[in-house]
C-alpha cells in the first residue's frame, strides 16, 4: 500500500514538474515577425490570392483579421497560389488566367482538393478573426472570394508570429498536468509530512 | 517458485529506484526533458522531403535533452551503483535469493529503464503537441532516429558499467564516461574533415559504428538535399547500408553489456 502511495505520489510530482515546464513555455512571448495589410476590392463572383502567401512550420502561426461590406468568403489554403493556377491550367488547358480568376474555378479546385483548406470561414457584411496554428511545415496562402454578384470592399491584416510552441495546446496541457500532479501528490505529501511531525 | 524469484527483483529494484531517483531528482530531470524539448525545437524548409522534416525535428529536439538523459544514466550507472559498491550495500543485494545477473538487471531497470522510459515519453509526447502532422506519417523516421541517438549513450553506460565494477568506484568511471562523450563531437569533427580532405569515406564510416547517428544524418541529408551536397561526393550511404550500421552499434552495445554482466556474475569480488 506504502510503495503504491509512494509511486502515485512521485507520478504526481513528475506531473506537476512537466506542467511547470509547459506553462513556463507557454509564457515566453511570441515575436511579431511580419505584417501583411490593405484595402482591396473584389469583384462580382471573382476571387484573389494575391493577399498573403508565406511558409509556416508549427513554431509560427498567422493572426488574420479580414472585413468586407458584402459576403465574402475566407480560405486559407495549405498551399503556393502557383499550385491552384498550376492545377486550373492543368485541368482547363484552353482557358487563360483571368478567366481562372472567376470563382467556379476556385470552387472546383477545392471541391477537388479539400485537403489543401487549412480553415475557412464566410463573412457576411462584417469581419472576421482567427489565430491559425499549422501542426506541420506547410505553405499558405490567403484567399478571398466574392461569391455574390456584387462590388466588395474589404479590408485585411495578416501578422504572423514566432513562439516556441503552439501556446493554446502548452497551456490547456499545463492547465490540466498541474491539478492532476497536485492532486496524485497530496497522499504522498501528506505522509512525509506526517514522518517529520513525528520524528520532530 | 517463480513469485520467490519475482519478490526478491523487486526489492532490488524498488531499492535501487529509491537510490537513483530520490526527491527531487526524476522531477528535476522531467522538467528539464519538457522545457529542453520545446526550446530546441526547429523546423527545416517546407520544400525538404517529409522524411527530412521528420529527422531534423527529432534530432533538434534531442539536443538538449539527450545531454540531460546522459548526465542522469552517467550518475545512476557510476555514481549509484559505484556508492553501492564503495560502501558494501551491494553484499546486501547479493545475499537476497536471486542470481548475480538478476541483481544487475535490477539495477539497470532503474538507472537505464526508468531515465529512458521518462525521456522517451516526454518527447514523444512534445513531438505530438508540436507537430501531430509531421510525427504521424514519419513515425519510422522518428523511431529510427531515437535508436541512432541513443546507441552512443548507451554504449557509454555500459563501458561505464564495466569500468565501475572493475574498479570497484564510480569516480573514475564517470570521468571516462564524460570525456568520451566529449571526444566522440571532437573525433567525429574530425572524421568529417579527413573525409573531406582526402575524398574517403572511411573515417565516417567508422565512426558511424560507434555513432549511428553520423551515416543516418548523411543519409537523410543527401535524400532531401540531392546530389549536389558535399557530402554526397564523398558517402552517399543507402537506407540498408544505415539500418547495417545501426545494427553493428547496437551487437557493440551489447557486447559490453554481456561482458559487464558476465564480469559481474563469475568474476565480481568485494
Amino acid at each position: 500500500m506504502r510503495r503504491w502511495k509512494i509511486l502515485l505520489g512521485r507520478s504526481g510530482t513528475v506531473l506537476l514538474a512537466i506542467g511547470l515546464a509547459l506553462l513556463l513555455v507557454s509564457l515566453i512571448p511570441a515575436a511579431q515577425t511580419g505584417t501583411s495589410m490593405g484595402t482591396q476590392h473584389l469583384g462580382p463572383k471573382r476571387w484573389g490570392s494575391w493577399y498573403y502567401e508565406t511558409i509556416l512550420t508549427p513554431q509560427q502561426s498567422l493572426r488574420l483579421n479580414v472585413t468586407a461590406n458584402g459576403t465574402l468568403n475566407v480560405y486559407l489554403l495549405e498551399v503556393r497560389s502557383f499550385s491552384i493556377y498550376d492545377w486550373m491550367l492543368e485541368n482547363y488547358p484552353d482557358r487563360d488566367l483571368f478567366d481562372f480568376s472567376n470563382v467556379t474555378y476556385l470552387e472546383e479546385y477545392l471541391n477537388a482538393n479539400p485537403a489543401t483548406i487549412g480553415w475557412q470561414h464566410q463573412i457576411q457584411n462584417g469581419g472576421v478573426e482567427y489565430e491559425y496554428y499549422p501542426t506541420k511545415t506547410t505553405n499558405a496562402t490567403l484567399v478571398l472570394s466574392n461569391p455574390t454578384s456584387d462590388f466588395i470592399q474589404l479590408e485585411y491584416r495578416v501578422t504572423m508570429t514566432a513562439q516556441v510552441a503552439p501556446r493554446g495546446k502548452v497551456q490547456t496541457l499545463a492547465t490540466w498536468t498541474i491539478p492532476i500532479g497536485f492532486l496524485l501528490a497530496i497522499p504522498w505529501t501528506v505522509d512525509i509530512l506526517r514522518a517529520r511531525t513525528k520524528k520532530d | 517458485m517463480q513469485e520467490r524469484k519475482g519478490r526478491p527483483f523487486l526489492e532490488v529494484f524498488a531499492s535501487a529506484l529509491h537510490e537513483d531517483y530520490r526527491f527531487p531528482i526524476l522531477e528535476l530531470f522531467a522538467f528539464l526533458y519538457a522545457l529542453g524539448t520545446f526550446v530546441f525545437a526547429s523546423f527545416v524548409s517546407v520544400s525538404a522531403a517529409g522524411e527530412l522534416i521528420a529527422y531534423s525535428l527529432t534530432a533538434s529536439l534531442m539536443i538538449f535533452p539527450l545531454f540531460t538523459f546522459i548526465i542522469l544514466i552517467f550518475k545512476n550507472v557510476a555514481y549509484g551503483f559505484g556508492s553501492d559498491i564503495e560502501k558494501g550495500i551491494i553484499q546486501t543485494f547479493l545475499s537476497y535469493p536471486l542470481k548475480r545477473r538478476w541483481v544487475l538487471s535490477a539495477k539497470l531497470l532503474s538507472a537505464l529503464g526508468v531515465a529512458l522510459l521518462l525521456f522517451l515519453s516526454i518527447q514523444i509526447s512534445a513531438m505530438y503537441v508540436l507537430a501531430p502532422d509531421v510525427v504521424g506519417p514519419y513515425l519510422g523516421t522518428v523511431i529510427l532516429t531515437y535508436v541512432a541517438n541513443l546507441s552512443y549513450p548507451l554504449l557509454l553506460s555500459a563501458i561505464i558499467l564495466f569500468l565501475t565494477l572493475i574498479l570497484r568506484r564510480g569516480s573514475i568511471a564517470l570521468v571516462v564516461g564524460i570525456v568520451l562523450y566529449f571526444a566522440l563531437g571532437i573525433v567525429s569533427s574530425l572524421a568529417s574533415f579527413i573525409a573531406f580532405a582526402t575524398q574517403s569515406p572511411l573515417a565516417l564510416q567508422v565512426i558511424s559504428v560507434f555513432s549511428p547517428n553520423v551515416v543516418l544524418g548523411m543519409y537523410y541529408q543527401v535524400f532531401g538535399v540531392g546530389p549536389g551536397f558535399p557530402s554526397a561526393s564523398i558517402w552517399t550511404p543507402s537506407f540498408t547500408e544505415a539500418l547495417l550500421y545501426l545494427g553493428a552499434s547496437y551487437v557493440i552495445v551489447a557486447a559490453v553489456f554481456a561482458t559487464a554482466y558476465i564480469y559481474f556474475s563469475r568474476r565480481f569480488s568485494l
